[in-house]
């Protein structure tokens, strides 16, 4: 899916929060969004799901308005935090509620979940819980799994890294590479780890202060030494 | 389709509120409550034809009954603006998914007709009109006419409820309404009763001989009502999200008197800080509305017939409460965000407790003052003042300090219990009004000086013995956030 940002403003109060002249994401493109604690990243994804109003400018997936039209969610998934799960059922019941959704047969819903199986590690299916009362680490697992299953067009996670033990943190960046590769899925994270945003994304870009600071060519992996260096002097 | 699946979580929502995750003892004590709340309003449906008769012997039923329609409704939309929960803020997951926003919309007002603000009312008119269809006084056409009228009314008030709470979202200004319209019907029952009493009596017997021009009016004006409130969802929406996330600015009062009092009192000027940031005015507002109102409905009871005492304990009760309460009614929700460092220091939550309770015993007794004038007016009798003063302070106080235990629910160290504290809220005002009406009642049947008397001596000893149940309520408190830390740990 690509995607086209023009002019993207939003302020809260007298703050600007994200101001993004012009920003476009070719489709299969795997992105990673850097930035220190208020630089915009979240508030990007926010705008881009349609999920807060922005005070100008407009995100277009594929020609498409977000803010104008609904389509677009039927070939997006996205996880930004906790509150977007759906606390008071069980993964089951989510994933069931998701695969309805996107009308995915039962066979279909668990094959795929089968296939993210290992990430789950035998905590998060057929525990009784609802989700409201699983660790941070399990929910945030079944945020992006739920993001995950429709195979969608578009993938955007918010520091899906969070929480997570090192080894899922490391079979999540080969679920992200692998996916974006096997769908050409656009695929956007951000995440407050260099190491994996420069180990899997080709392309990476840096925000500061809720404006576009640098555009990364990272296809040979180079901009981590870069970013360590902006980050130690910022 | 997507209607039909979003009701369906909905109602998975409802059964697994983290409400009814309490113990037993917790669940046995909601579903008494709520039992003598339904036996209560079914008691008060069944005595009504008999209380109307006894009010005024000169009307019919229909007339008397139709006279307090009217404020009925007012009186339901205050309630409704004040405790009535507008659904929207959660459907951020939801807003991922794909599903249309106009979907969202019209599940978003179906799901407020859930509400048991709806269905209160049934329990009252039912055994009413039933009553009257059998002893002949309507005819089963009137009785339906008057059924019918009555649901229109009430879904009205929900979408009017409805609109209110999506448009303050932008202005909120609105917060004020609840207020005004507290002021309108403290004022009406006094200066305008003439003309608003004739404009509900009209209303009723229109209604009650199903006048086709009114019902037609009523459904036009539901529907006008669902299609605005759809559009102003539809605006309101993202706001209502990115309001969640947004850090309040206002002006803050400083208290440094309360420095000499040493931890409790560092407690005192944080929850002042907390409780009147950016909200005195309404705080301000709401005093003067009530105590306006006091004032005009305890004169009218009193002015109008003996039959009504019990009203006077109530609104007392309900004048001194809503200030007292300003600084209690969210139990630790406000302190959610630093519970574990209180953890680490635990004896700096008796402090807070104490706090608490220190600051819902000033705060009722200044608005306790705001009623002397009515007792020496002959309004009001010193008995039913001193008894509202000590069933809020001794018995009211207690109640509330002790549903802080209850009230944490399941919840797990890391998540706010802010969330899951308004469905019990819910449950919390049923079980501070029902008493409160018993009492009135036995007042008047056994007398005032009799009954709280009685109620005297309860909270004064409540009083004296606080320190022993703060201590309860305080080791229990702690037991039970070890108990959540194990079973999060687990």
């Amino acid at each position: 899916m690509n995607i086209q940002i023009e002019n993207l403003v939003k302020t809260f109060g007298t703050k600007t929060a994200l101001n993004i002249q012009e920003l476009n994401i070719k489709s299969g493109e795997l992105i990673g969004i850097v930035g220190n604690n208020g630089a915009g990243k979240t508030t990007l994804f926010r705008l881009m799901l349609n999920l807060i109003k922005g005070d100008s400018g407009s995100v277009r997936f594929d020609g498409e308005d977000v803010g104008k039209e609904d389509t677009w969610k039927e070939r997006c998934g996205a996880f930004i935090d906790s509150g977007f799960l759906i606390e008071f059922l069980t993964p089951e019941e989510y994933f069931a509620f998701i695969a309805k959704l996107y009308k995915i047969s039962k066979a279909d819903l668990e094959e795929r979940l089968a296939s993210y199986s290992k990430l789950m590690s035998e905590e998060v299916l057929g525990q009784k819980k609802y989700i409201r009362d699983f660790s941070a680490g399990n929910k945030q697992k079944i945020g992006i799994i739920g993001a995950l299953l429709s195979r969608p067009d578009l993938l955007i996670l918010d520091e899906p890294f969070n929480f997570l033990d090192p080894s899922s943190q490391l079979l999540m960046t080969t679920i992200l590479s692998n996916y974006c590769k096997e769908t050409g899925a656009t695929v956007l994270i951000s995440s407050h780890n260099l190491n994996h945003v420069t180990h899997i994304c080709p392309r990476i870009l840096l925000l500061s202060k809720g404006e576009l600071l640098r555009d990364f060519d990272n296809s040979d992996q180079k901009a981590e030494v870069e970013l360590e260096n902006y980050f130690a002097e910022a | 389709m997507i209607l039909t699946i979003l009701n369906r979580i909905y109602l998975k929502e409802m059964r697994r509120s983290p409400m009814l995750g309490v113990n037993r003892t917790a669940r046995i004590f909601m579903g008494i409550s709520l039992g003598i709340m339904v036996f209560s309003l079914f008691s008060y449906g069944i005595m009504a034809s008999y209380l109307l008769g006894k009010l005024y012997p000169e009307r019919s039923i229909i007339e008397s009954f139709s006279s307090y329609i009217l404020y009925a409704l007012v009186t339901d939309l205050i309630v409704r603006l004040f405790f009535q929960r507008s659904p929207g803020g959660k459907m951020a997951s939801y807003l991922c998914l794909p599903i249309r926003k106009k979907a969202i919309c019209h599940f978003l007002q179906l799901r407020s007709l859930y509400s048991p603000f709806n269905f209160y009312f049934y329990a009252l008119i039912l055994p009413f009109l039933i009553q009257n269809i059998i002893a002949d006084k309507f005819t089963v056409y009137q009785a339906l006419f008057l059924f019918l009228g009555c649901s229109l009314l009430i879904l009205t008030n929900n979408s009017l409820a409805f609109l209110v709470h999506k448009v303050k979202i932008s202005f909120p200004i609105l917060e004020a309404l609840p207020y005004l319209l507290i002021l309108l019907l403290g004022g009406t029952a006094k200066l305008l009763t003439g003309s608003f009493e004739e404009l509900s009596i009209q209303l009723g017997l229109a209604i009650f001989h199903g006048n086709v021009l009114l019902f037609a009016a009523l459904l036009l004006l539901n529907y006008l009502l669902y299609h605005l409130n759809s559009r102003v969802v539809n605006q309101s929406l993202l706001d209502e999200i990115e309001q969640t996330s947004r850090i309040q600015n206002g002006k803050n009062l400083q208290f440094g008197f309360l420095d000499k009092f040493g931890e409790v009192g560092q407690f005192m000027i944080l929850e002042l800080k907390l409780q009147t940031s950016g909200k005195i005015k309404r705080v301000l507002i709401g005093l003067i509305a009530f105590t306006v109102m006091a004032y005009f409905q305890v004169n009218q009871f009193r002015g109008g017939s003996n039959h009504m005492v019990f009203f006077t304990f109530f609104w007392l009760v309900l004048g001194m409460q809503f200030f007292g309460k300003t600084f209690t009614q969210f139990g630790f929700a406000l302190e959610s965000t630093f519970f574990d460092l209180l953890m680490m220091h635990r004896s700096a939550i008796f402090s807070l407790l104490k706090a608490k309770y220190f600051l819902y015993v000033c705060g009722t007794l200044v608005m306790s003052l705001a009623f002397i004038p009515m007792i020496v007016l002959g309004y009001a009798s010193i008995w039913v003042w001193l008894g509202a003063i000590f069933y809020v302070i001794g018995i009211q106080s207690l109640q509330d300090l002790i549903s802080i235990l209850f009230g944490k629910g399941r919840i797990e160290l890391t998540e706010k219990p802010a969330s899951t504290m308004s469905g019990y809220q819910t449950i919390l005002a049923f079980v501070t009004f029902i008493p409160v009406f018993l009492i009135g009642l036995l007042a008047q049947k056994v007398g005032e000086a009799n009954v709280y008397g009685v109620i005297i001596v309860i909270g004064v000893f409540s009083v004296l013995l606080s320190n022993y149940w703060l201590t309860f309520i305080y080791r229990r408190f702690v037991k039970k956030m070890y108990t959540i830390a194990a079973t999060f740990r687990k």
